[in-house]
Order: C-alpha cells, then sequence, then structure tokens
C-alpha cells in the first residue's frame, strides 16, 4: 500500500504522471499489490493456468506452443514482486527459487535459468524485445498502452480483477 | 637329354620365381614400411585431434558454464554483466583450425565457424555494456549468445568429437587391417619362397648327385673302354709272316669298343688260316664275346684234322658260341665272321657271311667284288648244310682285301659313307704297296674321311707274292 501511494506521489511530479496517477487511482478495478505477467506482443498466447506457470517457471515446461524456447525474465533477487510472484505461484522462497535453478542446471536438466532484469523499465523493454520472455512487473507498472507487451491473464483474471491469483 | 632340358627349365623357372618371389616380398616389406610410417603420422594426427578436441571442450563448457553464471540466476545485481573473456576459447579454436586443415571434418568446421560466430556476438554484447545499452546486450545474450553457446554444447562440440573419434577409430582399424594384411601376405609370402627354396635346393642337390653319378659313370665307363680297348687290341696277332704272301693287318679302335675282330693262324703244311668278323653293338659285352670267338677259333684252327674246312669250322665255332650266347649268357647278339684258309698255291678257300671281299687282280689292274654269304654267327644253333666252302684263287701280285663295315660306313661331316667302291678304288690305288701299306694307307684315308670314327676299322691284305 505504501509503495503504492509513493509511486502516486511520484507520478504526481509530472504533468503526465499527474494524468496517469489519476487514471490509475480512478480506474474501478485497481491493480494495486498484484503481480502481472507480460509476453512479447507476437506471443499467441493471452492467458495461462497458475499450473502452466509453475512449470514454466520451474523449467517443467521449456517451450512455447509454437516450440519457441521460453525466456524467464524475473526482476532482481529481493525486489518485493519477484518475492510476491514466487510465493503465490510456487510457494517458494527466493533462496529456494535460486537453489532450485541451480540444481536444475548444474545437473544438465536445463542449460540456463532465469535473467535478470535490472528494472521494471529494462523488463518492460526486453520484454517487447524478446519474443520468447514471460517477464513480470508490478502490475501498477506495467506502462499503459505500452507497445510490443501483452499482460497475461491468470486462471482466466486479469491483474486488475478480482480472483487473480497472483495477488501479493 | 630330354629329360635334361625338362630339368634345367624346372631349374631357372624355380629360380624365377624364387626371384620374383624376392622381389615381392622387398616391395612388400617397403610397402608395409610405408604404409606403417604413413599410419604413425595419420594416428599422431589423429590422436593430436582428440587431445585438441577435449581441451576445446574442456574450454567451451568453462566459458559457457562461467558465461551463465555471470548472467544468469545465480546473479543478483543489475541485470546484463560483463561475460567471461574468449581469448582462451580463441586459442583452443586456433589449435582446433590447424587439425581441421589436416583431417578436414565438416563438423569441426562448423564448430570452428560457430566458435567465430560466439567470439563476435561476445564482443558486441561487450560493446553494448561499455556504451550502457544493458538491456540491448540482455537481448542480444538471450537471442544469439546463449542459443549459439547452447548450440556448440550440445551439437557442435559432441558432433565434432564423435566425428573425430570416428576417424581416429577408423585409421586405427585401417591400419590394423593394412598391418594384419601386410602380415599375412608377407608371412604367405615367406612360407612360398622357402617352398621354392626347397625345391630348388633339392633340385640343385639332386643335379649335383646327378653330375657325380655321371662323372662316376664316365669313369667307370672310361675304365671300362679302356679295359675292353686293352683286350681288343692285346689278342691281336702280331706275327703275320706267311711264305709266298705278303700279309698285313691293321685295326683302328673308335672311342667305344666296336667288337672288330680279325685272325691270322699259320699251319704247318705251309699255309694258314685267317678270319675277319665284327660283333654286334659296341661296348664291353661286344668285346669280351670277340674275345670268346677268337678263343673258339684258335683252337679249332690248332685242331689237326685231315681235311679241315672253312665251313666245318664256321659250323663249330657257331655251335659254341651260340651256346654261350644264348644259354650261359643270355645275349641277343650275333656276329659276322668270314673264315679263309690259304694254301701255298695262291688258292684261297672261305666260308661265312661278312662284308665283301675285295680281290685286285694285278694283270687286269682291277678289284673284284666278291660277296661273302651265309649265316651270322650266333643266331641258330646249327649253320644250314647248304652252306659251303667257295674258293678263289690268287695270282702273283694279286691282293685279297677282308675289312669290316667301320671302313665302308665312315661318314664324313656330310653324313656321305666312305662306302665300298671308294674301298675298291683305293686298293686298286695301293695295290703296289705291301699289304701293311695298303692297309695303313686304307686305314688312314677312312679315317680322314671321319675324323670321329663311329666303329672300329679293321683291315686284313694277303698279297701273294
Amino acid at each position: 500500500m505504501w509503495r503504492t501511494a509513493r509511486k502516486v506521489l511520484a507520478r504526481l511530479r509530472t504533468p503526465l504522471g499527474a494524468l496517469g496517477a489519476f487514471l490509475l487511482l480512478s480506474s474501478p478495478a485497481v491493480a494495486r499489490g498484484r503481480v502481472a505477467l507480460i509476453v512479447n506482443a507476437s506471443n499467441p498466447l493471452s492467458d495461462l493456468t497458475s499450473a502452466e506457470l509453475r512449470r514454466i517457471f520451474l523449467g517443467d515446461e521449456t517451450r512455447w506452443p509454437g516450440k519457441q524456447k521460453i525466456t524467464i525474465l524475473l526482476l532482481p533477487q529481493g525486489s518485493d514482486e519477484r518475492k510476491a510472484l514466487l510465493k503465490a505461484l510456487l510457494k517458494m522462497s527466493d533462496d529456494d527459487f535460486t537453489r532450485h535453478w541451480i540444481s536444475r542446471v548444474f545437473q544438465g536438466e536445463a542449460t540456463s535459468g532465469p535473467k535478470i532484469a535490472p528494472s521494471p523499465a529494462s523488463m518492460a523493454k526486453l520484454v517487447a524485445g524478446l519474443p520468447s520472455a514471460v517477464g513480470m512487473l508490478d502490475a501498477d507498472d506495467v506502462p499503459a498502452g505500452a507497445s510490443g507487451l501483452k499482460v497475461l491473464r491468470i486462471d482466466g483474471k486479469a491483474p486488475n480483477e478480482d480472483g487473480y491469483p497472483l495477488a501479493r | 637329354m630330354i629329360r635334361s632340358s625338362t630339368k634345367t627349365g624346372r631349374f631357372w623357372v624355380l629360380f624365377g620365381l624364387l626371384f620374383a618371389l624376392i622381389a615381392f616380398e622387398g616391395a612388400l616389406a617397403l610397402f608395409v614400411f610405408a604404409a606403417f610410417t604413413r599410419s604413425v603420422a595419420d594416428l599422431r594426427t589423429m590422436q593430436t585431434a582428440g587431445m585438441r578436441i577435449d581441451e576445446f571442450g574442456l574450454l567451451l563448457n568453462n566459458f559457457v558454464k562461467e558465461m551463465k553464471v555471470s548472467t544468469g540466476i545465480a546473479h543478483t545485481g543489475a541485470g546484463a554483466a560483463p561475460l567471461p573473456h574468449t581469448a582462451a576459447l580463441a586459442e583452443g579454436a586456433r589449435a582446433l583450425g590447424e587439425v581441421n586443415q589436416q583431417i578436414r571434418s565438416d563438423s569441426l568446421a562448423r564448430l570452428l565457424e560457430d566458435v567465430g560466430e560466439l567470439r563476435t556476438a561476445v564482443a558486441a554484447y561487450g560493446g553494448k555494456l561499455q556504451e550502457g545499452e544493458r538491456d540491448d546486450a540482455t537481448i542480444a545474450y538471450i537471442e544469439t549468445i546463449e542459443p549459439l553457446a547452447d548450440r556448440l554444447m550440445s551439437t557442435d562440440f559432441p558432433d565434432s568429437r564423435r566425428a573425430i573419434f570416428a576417424e581416429v577409430a577408423r585409421v586405427g582399424e585401417a591400419n590394423r587391417r593394412a598391418g594384419l594384411f601386410a602380415r599375412r601376405a608377407l608371412a604367405l609370402s615367406l612360407v612360398a619362397t622357402l617352398a621354392v627354396g626347397l625345391l630348388l635346393g633339392r633340385l640343385m642337390l639332386a643335379s649335383l648327385r646327378r653330375a657325380a653319378a655321371q662323372e662316376r659313370e664316365l669313369e667307370h665307363r672310361a675304365s671300362e673302354l679302356a679295359i675292353a680297348r686293352s683286350i681288343q687290341t692285346s689278342v691281336l696277332p702280331h706275327d703275320l709272316l706267311l711264305p709266298g704272301y705278303d700279309v698285313g693287318a691293321i685295326m683302328l679302335t673308335a672311342e667305344e669298343v666296336g667288337g672288330d675282330f680279325y685272325e691270322f693262324r699259320r699251319r704247318r703244311d705251309g699255309g694258314a688260316w685267317i678270319a675277319v668278323g665284327d660283333v654286334t653293338g659296341h661296348g664291353l659285352r661286344s668285346g669280351l664275346i670277340m674275345l670268346m670267338a677268337q678263343s673258339m677259333f684258335t683252337m679249332l684252327s690248332e685242331e689237326d684234322q685231315a681235311d679241315p674246312s672253312p665251313k666245318r669250322l664256321l659250323s663249330r665255332l657257331n655251335r659254341s658260341l651260340f651256346f654261350n650266347l644264348r644259354d650261359r649268357l643270355g645275349e641277343d647278339k650275333y656276329m659276322t665272321m668270314v673264315v679263309a684258309r690259304i694254301y701255298p698255291d695262291g688258292r684261297l678257300v672261305y666260308a661265312g657271311a661278312h662284308t665283301e671281299l675285295l680281290v685286285y687282280r694285278r694283270v687286269a689292274d682291277r678289284v673284284d667284288r666278291i660277296s661273302t654269304e651265309g649265316l651270322w654267327l650266333g643266331l641258330v644253333a646249327e649253320l644250314p648244310d647248304d652252306s659251303e666252302d667257295r674258293e678263289i684263287l690268287l695270282s702273283p701280285g694279286d691282293v685279297a682285301l677282308f675289312h669290316t663295315d667301320g671302313v665302308t660306313e665312315a661318314r664324313d661331316t656330310h653324313g656321305r659313307m666312305f662306302d665300298v667302291d671308294r674301298l675298291a678304288e683305293r686298293l686298286r690305288e695301293w695295290s703296289g704297296e705291301s699289304a701293311a701299306g695298303v692297309v695303313e694307307r686304307i686305314a688312314g684315308a677312312a679315317r680322314e674321311w671321319a675324323p670321329v670314327p663311329a666303329d672300329d676299322i679293321s683291315l686284313m691284305a694277303i698279297k701273294r707274292s
């Protein structure tokens, strides 16, 4: 809550940001505290189940339906969004998740693990630039109308809808 | 002669075969040496290739692992991080490139190409980092570098390693087979050489033994011939004196004893017995039969009979000779012989079957050719009753000439015989000579006609004084 409030206040510093904050706060379905999963706009998928996501993030599923390799992009360790995603989706701590992937890579079960996007802006840029990517952002950080990105619906729910599973 | 030619031919065939085998072994040894040298070089190249690919595999593995650790989940920093240096990878690729110039493997070439591409991508990645374009660097990493690295690790490197070690195995197997083939070929060739050598040695040994046997045989025969010739000549009469007559005789023996025979025995009544003959065949046996006939003749001519006639003497001699030849010796030989009795009044009574008797008639200055008819001695036990004594009369100056076929059948280098006509002509020509002179000159002429005599030459001339 406080984090969202800080973001709203930060956006109020510029006219465009103020406009964004207004739109955000006046939206009937504000997605505060929810983690959005984003994919490249070219990705044909728009809806995934929690189970499918778990398989992807654990490395059990490595390819999109079009056989393209899945590139997992995460925010850096310690970030709230990352922790929230791992807890809500995988019931894992950050350290457990890291150990899981180290184990998979060193046992040869995976060629490489998830990649790090240092910031939400980088995340948006990387996902927009990588057709194979699936990334994460705080739902509030998803640039409105950002080209090249698509927010996935999870279990049929968008981040701003009730019952969305990746809520903090 | 044919047998000898066959043996000589076989010897040369075996010798040629042995030479060919030795030449083949030499060539094979050179081939084996060259193949061995080449195979050693090939194996060394392939072993080097194997070592280099494994070294490179370690370098690649280290690089990729380090790279993934730098950029992957273990990294907690701010996104794209510097990648490991590619210098070691480049050095490994250079060494592998040298190897591939020799082995020219497609998979290794693909590996080296991808390594080059990876190095370029890593360099570009570094450039983006330096320019602060971290997100672009991350995209380049995810889209280009990591797939390249994965392809190198999962496909290029294993394919190359498999190809190299398959080649190592192939070269090794080829060398093993070549070596096995060469060893077998060499062993077979050596066995063949040994066999041919043994055959050749055996043949040479047999040849040496045969030569030694031939030499012994020749020595034996030479010794035998010497004995036979000695027997033949030692029994010849030396005293040919006969009142009212001039008697001369000669025998020129051939290389091989011919079995010629002549004899002269004076009688107490002033006459004499003479005999001229020839045993069929040549050699020691013919000489011995001649000696036998001579002994019998001597004995029979010495018997004091009331009316000794050549016919009766021949008949008794034939009986004894036939008995000895057939019953005792089992010999299928016989002999021609003419026996004559010379009377002081110029009569010459003769019987037997031999060569023609030539008689020079001084008054007419011609030579009469008188055939001697009858059966050869030793053919049958009893001579037929119809054989009879014949008689000629020698006038003063007439010459009766007995001869053996060695005179008339002497052949010159063109194969022409001396023949009876030439003999008669020579008799007429030299009839003025003494009896000894006549036989010596005729014998000389015959020997001159046939420098290499095939048979004995015997002549006996009785010239009435």
